[in-house]
């Protein structure tokens, strides 16, 4: 079924491997039959894809997170990367995603700019 | 039939608005509007931000036609999985109908969101009948706020059937629901440069009397370094000139496209600036030229 593909796509896409994900999901074999039309290098750009544009909707989304990556762009990479393993990406809004990446940095030790964290 | 011309693509985004004054002031017939960047989440509500009411200003002002291009409706997923959510940008669209009277909406072919998960990207769809239905049920309730609407072929870089056999599918969906076709070519373009098909017969195997607005833009290659294989693929990512392939096929399909109301010249924010408005207003031009053919 359509929703089955596209809830094993989503989850894969936004997963670290998405190939590997793609293997382990449960599906019936109209739909592997459909995903074999898929080449794994096309996967794996559209899941880098999905990744940058969720780095770029939480640096849109608030000016304080543009200037935490313009500062320092390594600590502030370090924080997305985590975050985006673990917390799967729920938010449509800018702003909703960077105030979430925000709350999760507090929660984890990336703060990027204490004291002002709660403006978010 | 009403023809609106050549139009330009508007971004929520000052910076851009002012570089780009001059086309829209000057050049461009049309505008053509992102709704969902003219909203914000407040309080689990969606609502109006700033920019609707400077564009709002902007329409009052130019008096020119406005057009929707829907980023996340998600057409390719099937209402049941998300009625809340459908509910919900249905009834800002019909609020954002209300303020700009849209002269038709479109929306990316493809789905972005499935239990909550954003892809944001517009993701490719199989090539199936039960996908057909499912797109054609989402333009039916756009259909229910903005009364001419279309779809967008989509631009990917992998695919869930064959690439060739696209347009057999953009035309089953024309049939299947009352709407029409956005014919973006640069996404045509980079499908074939991707997989490997040639652009003239893909674009000449769709059904060119559904097409109401055509896209034209410029794109840009993926990094090799991206990928282990290092390969390249052609991305949709607005951010250049419109390549002459992209000319070239606007001037083939442009005489068989019979029910055409527009051209809209694509180029995202924050990837021009000053010295590129120029040739920016030249492709508005030339894109003119064609239309009028």
């Amino acid at each position: 079924m359509l929703i089955d593909l596209q809830r094993a796509l989503v989850r894969a896409l936004t997963s670290a491997d998405p190939i590997a994900a793609l293997r382990r999901a449960r599906l019936s074999q109209a739909d592997r039959a459909l995903l074999r039309h898929a080449d794994d290098d096309g996967v794996r750009l559209t899941g880098l894809i999905v990744q940058k544009l969720r780095f770029e909707r939480i640096c849109r989304g608030d000016d304080r997170m543009e200037a935490w990556f313009e500062r320092d762009g390594k600590s502030f990479v370090q924080a997305f990367k985590r975050y985006n393993k673990e917390v799967p990406p729920r938010e449509f809004f800018p702003r909703a995603e960077a105030g979430a990446f925000w709350q999760w940095c507090r929660a984890n030790g990336f703060a990027g700019e204490p004291g002002r964290a709660d403006d978010v | 039939m009403k023809r609106l011309g050549v139009g330009f693509a508007l971004h929520a985004d000052l910076d851009c608005l002012e570089l780009a004054r001059p086309i829209i002031e000057n050049d461009a017939d049309y505008l053509e509007v992102n709704p969902e960047t003219l909203w914000r989440q407040r309080d689990g509500r969606i609502e109006r931000n700033d920019f609707h009411r400077l564009f709002r200003e902007i329409r009052r002002r130019s008096r020119k036609p406005f057009v929707a291009h829907g980023l996340a409706f998600s057409i390719g997923t099937p209402v049941a999985a998300e009625r809340a959510r459908v509910r919900t940008w249905l009834a800002r669209l019909r609020d954002d109908h209300r303020t700009f009277r849209f002269a038709y909406m479109t929306e990316h072919l493809g789905w972005t969101t499935v239990d909550g998960l954003q892809a944001v990207l517009p993701l490719p769809l199989p090539l199936t009948r039960e996908a057909v239905r499912a797109v054609a049920a989402r333009m039916r309730l756009l259909a229910s706020v903005v009364p001419l609407v279309g779809f967008e072929n989509n631009a990917t870089y992998f695919a869930l059937g064959e690439v060739a056999r696209e347009p057999e599918f953009f035309n089953a969906i024309c049939r299947a629901a009352p709407c029409g076709m956005l014919l973006d070519l640069h996404n045509a373009h980079a499908q074939a440069v991707n997989f490997g098909v040639d652009p003239f017969e893909y674009v000449d195997r769709i059904d060119l009397d559904r097409v109401i607005q055509i896209h034209v833009s410029g794109g840009s290659e993926s990094e090799a370094a991206w990928l282990k294989s290092r390969r390249v693929y052609r991305l949709d990512s607005h951010d250049g000139p419109v390549p002459e392939r992209v000319w070239r096929l606007l001037e083939h399909v442009r005489p068989r496209c019979r029910n055409l109301r527009g051209i809209v010249v694509e180029r995202l924010n924050g990837t021009f600036g000053a010295q590129d408005v120029p040739a920016l207003r030249d492709e508005v031009r030339r894109a003119k030229e064609i239309m009028r053919c």
